[in-house]
């Protein structure tokens, strides 16, 4: 999901900065500061989980988990993948620091869609909930997907071709972080309710 | 919210014992030069190779493109470029393209690929008869052999002997070759991953003070 250094041109990559300054500065605005902690280990998680890869056809797919991010944090998934993304540049050469804004972007911005729409079903009981934190797992790998798909289309690798590609590779990721955010929801809905009642 | 925290740091363990069998999400080229062409090996890390990926190679001055090809099921590919752009005395860049917005590039400098120079102008030499061969060549190596009592005189040319000798050294270099190109191809390592999650750790930190430090 990580696009490389000399993929885009210099006005998408100026765009993707442009976008995720704006999210960042949303995020910092509306960051739950009593929740500082968990932004932390939520964006410490995203640093790790993306080195687990599964080998699929051509390439290989790893974990995203902005989906989770995006549920719990909200906008503040923004600055949280923009430090996480950063560090994995430099540390581990992941993407780089010329694509890090729309990198983040693509990540970002589905995940803060999906928890607009499917926060109001973890407050309900039931499979309700459980299909809400599946759909906005899965639904954020494929919104990062269409979105990264869409970026690519600026370099002439073609929207549609490129979105296929990574929705189909991305496929078993999307069903495996839906499980996960899904596992995590029914777990915290049992054990420490309160989190899922959003405020903001 | 230890909750939350209790589950997510779960994760990141469980990340950090998966992730020493993962896989690296780059893409790595590396290209070398043996007697007989430019070798490309692309992969995405140690054990994944990329399989048909896009490869273009172009001059390193000019930007002029020089060859396009696809790798094949091991993620290699060879090319021989013509003489004519070895007369020039550029480099040459190698660009993969492995899909889903993964790209490396790699540059052979000008020097190495005057390996490639004795090959070509060598290959045409396979062709001539050996006894035509014998006559025109300038300098030349004597070889004496004795086959079924008969003394048959065997002259190789300076060319081909430099040829010969390139492919000798290339079965032998092969090997450190490759070793080069897997140290290219190098997994995270803990301690980047540890010092990473420092980093978040830090700025949590600083985030805080900064939140509630004491106001006058």
């Amino acid at each position: 999901m990580h696009i490389s250094e000399g993929v885009l041109s210099p006005t998408v990559l100026a765009c993707g900065y442009a976008l995720t300054a704006a999210g960042t500065y949303l995020g910092l605005r509306r960051t739950d500061y009593s929740r500082l902690v968990t932004t932390a280990v939520l964006a410490s998680v995203f640093f790790v989980a993306s080195l687990v890869h599964v080998p699929l056809g051509p390439g290989s797919v790893h974990l995203v988990l902005n989906g989770l991010l995006g549920l719990f944090l909200g906008w503040a998934a923004f600055p949280a993948l923009l430090i996480a993304l950063l560090l994995q540049a430099v540390f581990f050469r992941y993407g780089g620091l010329a694509v890090l804004g729309i990198n983040t972007f693509d990540m970002a911005f589905p995940a803060v869609l999906c928890h607009y729409c499917f926060r109001s079903w973890l407050g309900k009981a039931g499979v309700v909930r459980i299909a809400g934190a599946f759909c906005c797992g899965a639904v954020s790998v494929a919104g990062a997907a269409v979105c990264t798909a869409l970026a690519l289309a600026f370099a002439n690798e073609g929207f549609v071709t490129s979105a296929r590609i990574l929705l189909v590779a991305h496929l078993p990721i999307m069903l495996l972080e839906g499980c996960i955010v899904a596992l995590m929801v029914s777990y915290i809905a049992k054990n420490k309710p309160e989190l899922l009642h959003f405020t903001q | 919210m230890q909750k939350i925290v209790a589950i997510s740091c779960l994760i990141c363990i469980l990340s950090l014992c998966l992730a020493t069998t993962g896989f690296a999400h780059r893409v790595y080229v590396f290209a070398y030069v043996d007697a007989a062409a430019i070798v490309v090996e692309c992969s995405f890390s140690r054990s994944q190779r990329v399989k048909h990926g896009r490869l273009t190679f172009s001059d390193s001055e000019t930007g002029a493109i020089l060859h396009e090809g696809i790798t094949d099921a091991q993620g290699n590919y060879r090319f021989c470029p013509d003489r004519s752009f070895l007369a020039s005395g550029h480099g040459i860049t190698v660009l993969l393209k492995a899909g889903e917005g993964h790209q490396n590039t790699w540059l052979i400098e000008p020097e190495e690929l005057q390996a490639l120079a004795p090959t070509l102008d060598a290959a045409p030499q396979k062709a001539v008869p050996a006894a035509v061969s014998a006559v025109t060549a300038a300098s030349v190596v004597p070889e004496e052999s004795v086959v079924s009592g008969a003394s048959v005189t065997a002259t190789v040319d300076s060319r081909e002997l430099e040829a010969l000798i390139g492919k000798v050294l290339d079965a032998r270099l092969a090997p450190i070759k490759q070793a080069l190109a897997r140290q290219e191809d190098s997994a995270p390592r803990l301690q980047d991953i540890i010092g990473g999650i420092g980093w978040i750790l830090g700025l949590l930190g600083l985030a805080t003070y900064l939140r509630y430090r004491p106001r006058p």
